[in-house]
Order: C-alpha cells, then structure tokens, then sequence
C-alpha cells in the first residue's frame, strides 16, 4: 500500500483497535499488521502520544506466558473523539470515492 | 541476545536528555515486545528489523516529550528545545532566528547599560555637588551649587525610570518571544501527525 495512505490512519487504527476490548503493544501491531504493514517500533512513540493527551490510560497485568503485560485502555474522552474520528473518516473516505469514480455530481 | 542489547542501548543513548524515569519506561516497553515476540517464535533479529531505526524511535519519542513539557510550562527555554529538537536544527533556523534573538538581546542589553551609566553619572554627580563649593574656583564659570544638585538628582531618576522601562521592553520581548514560539508549536504538532511511520 502506498506510504502516504499510511501515515495518518495509524492512530485511527489503534483507536478503533481499542474500543473492542482492552490491549497490550505487541497485540496492536500483530492486529494492524495483519491488514496493513508497518513499521512495529512506531507503536510506542503512537502509544506515548495517546497516553499523553489522555485518549488512553495504561494498567499492568499478569500474563499466562510470562512477565506483566503493559495494556492500553480508552478513556471516556478517548472513546468520544475515537467516534468523532470515525465518522470523519467516512464521510472523507465517501467523498474521495465520489471524486474517483467520475467527477462531479453537478456536471 | 547482543543485537537486542545493542538496539536498546541504541535507542537509550539516543533518548538521551528526557527524563531518567521515561526512558526505563520506554525501554520495559520494547522489552516486553522483545519477550512477546520471542513467546510466539520470533527471532530477535527478525524483531530488530521490524522496528526500524532506533534513532528515528527515540526523536519521534523525544519530540513527543519535550512538547509535552513546553505544553505544561511555558518558559522560552522550554519551547524553545521543543520546537528545536522537532524541526531539526534546521539551516533556516541557524541563518535566520539565531542572528534576530542576537540583534534583539545586544539591543535590550545596550538599554539596560545606557540606563546603568544614566543612573550612575547621576549619583556620582549628585555627591560631587555637594563639594562644588570646594572646587567652584576651578571653574572658569558660576553656578548655582542647589541648581547642580538637583539637575544630578534629575539625571539619576531619568535613569531609573529609563531601567524600568527597559525592564518592561524585556517583559514585553520575552511574550512576543514566547507567543511565536508557540506559533511554531502548532507548526511542530502538524508536523509530527504527519512524521508518524
């Protein structure tokens, strides 16, 4: 997929990755790297960002595997601008597509 | 097991400069990847490669960092290493803003040392009267000595009120300071939306 299509949609991926249920680094990477390809350490810095501007809290908790794992949870600000997000996106998706297939609607 | 030790000294090295408890933050969270990654069959060097350049990892980090903080305090010095450590000191931050801040700090201190050496002259020349009579025969004219005296004291509060002012120049100079570097601010955040990946 083209880069620039990339870059921008990361934070909406994770996002939206973490109103389904609560997760750790490496389960956000394995998700979005199932359907887009990217470059895994960028996750932190992302995470640092969310973290920082109260969209996510973090909380440690015991793993069957191993060590304590780091998870991500949504706030209720989160939540709220994660759903203004979506629907930007939609309606600038819906709208792009209406360029690329044919021009105006007014011609 | 040396190559993932070298990746998180790399990446310590170049976080460099935030505070101590955030880069062990940051390095328990790469380790806990590397421990994931390993559990489910990965090689370390296959991790590595996944994570890109640790360099750029730690300027995106502490990019993020110093915004936060100039954010929460909003001292000139503060945004000034935000906007700086984003931007990349670039050529046209070197050719262009460094010689301004020059021009204006060379001005504000040539203020302050006119208004030092007004208000010196004036308390040294207020002492002086008080002697005129001691040395009034020197002189080729007359004056008045009470005429002296308070044309120094005149000199001296000129002086001082001249450091005031320049006291409320510098205040002045140091909000405009500071408001454009929180225009940049704004520039920097579009920025780092766009430098993710």
């Amino acid at each position: 997929m083209n880069i620039q299509f990339k870059k921008g949609v990361l934070e909406l991926c994770v996002l939206a990755l973490l109103t389904e249920k609560n997760r750790y680094g490496y389960d956000l990477v394995n998700e979005i790297s199932k359907n887009i390809q990217i470059s895994e350490g960028t996750i932190y810095p992302l995470l640092r960002r969310l973290k920082n501007v109260g969209y996510v809290t973090t909380y440690l908790q015991e793993s069957q595997e191993g060590a304590p794992r780091k998870y991500y949870k949504l706030t209720e600000n989160g939540l709220k601008i994660t759903g203004e997000l979506k629907n930007d996106w939609f309606d600038f998706v819906k709208k792009v597509n209406g360029l690329l297939k044919g021009g105006g609607k007014d011609e | 097991m040396n190559k993932k030790k070298h990746f998180l000294e790399s990446l310590e090295k170049n976080l460099k400069g935030i505070p101590k408890d955030e880069i062990n933050d940051i390095l328990e969270d790469f380790r806990e990847y590397f421990d994931i990654g390993s559990e489910r069959g990965r090689s370390e060097d296959e991790i590595i490669s996944s994570f890109g350049n640790p360099k750029i990892i730690a300027k995106q980090i502490k990019a993020e960092s110093y915004i936060k903080k100039a954010e929460a305090s909003t001292s000139a010095a503060n945004i000034t290493r935000a906007v700086f450590t984003t931007l990349g000191l670039s050529f046209f931050n070197i050719i262009f803003i460094l010689p301004v801040f020059a021009v204006i700090f060379s001005m504000l201190a040539a203020l302050f040392a006119a208004a030092i050496s007004i208000s010196a002259a004036g308390i040294s020349g207020t002492v002086a009267s008080f002697f005129y009579p001691l040395y009034s025969q020197y002189f080729t004219f007359n004056i008045n000595a009470a005429v002296l005296i308070f044309a120094f004291i005149g000199t001296c509060s000129f002086g001082i009120l001249f450091f005031i002012g320049d006291i409320y120049l510098a205040k002045l100079i140091y909000r405009l300071i500071v408001k454009y570097l929180k225009l940049n601010i704004s520039i920097v955040k579009d920025r780092r939306q766009i430098d993710e990946i």
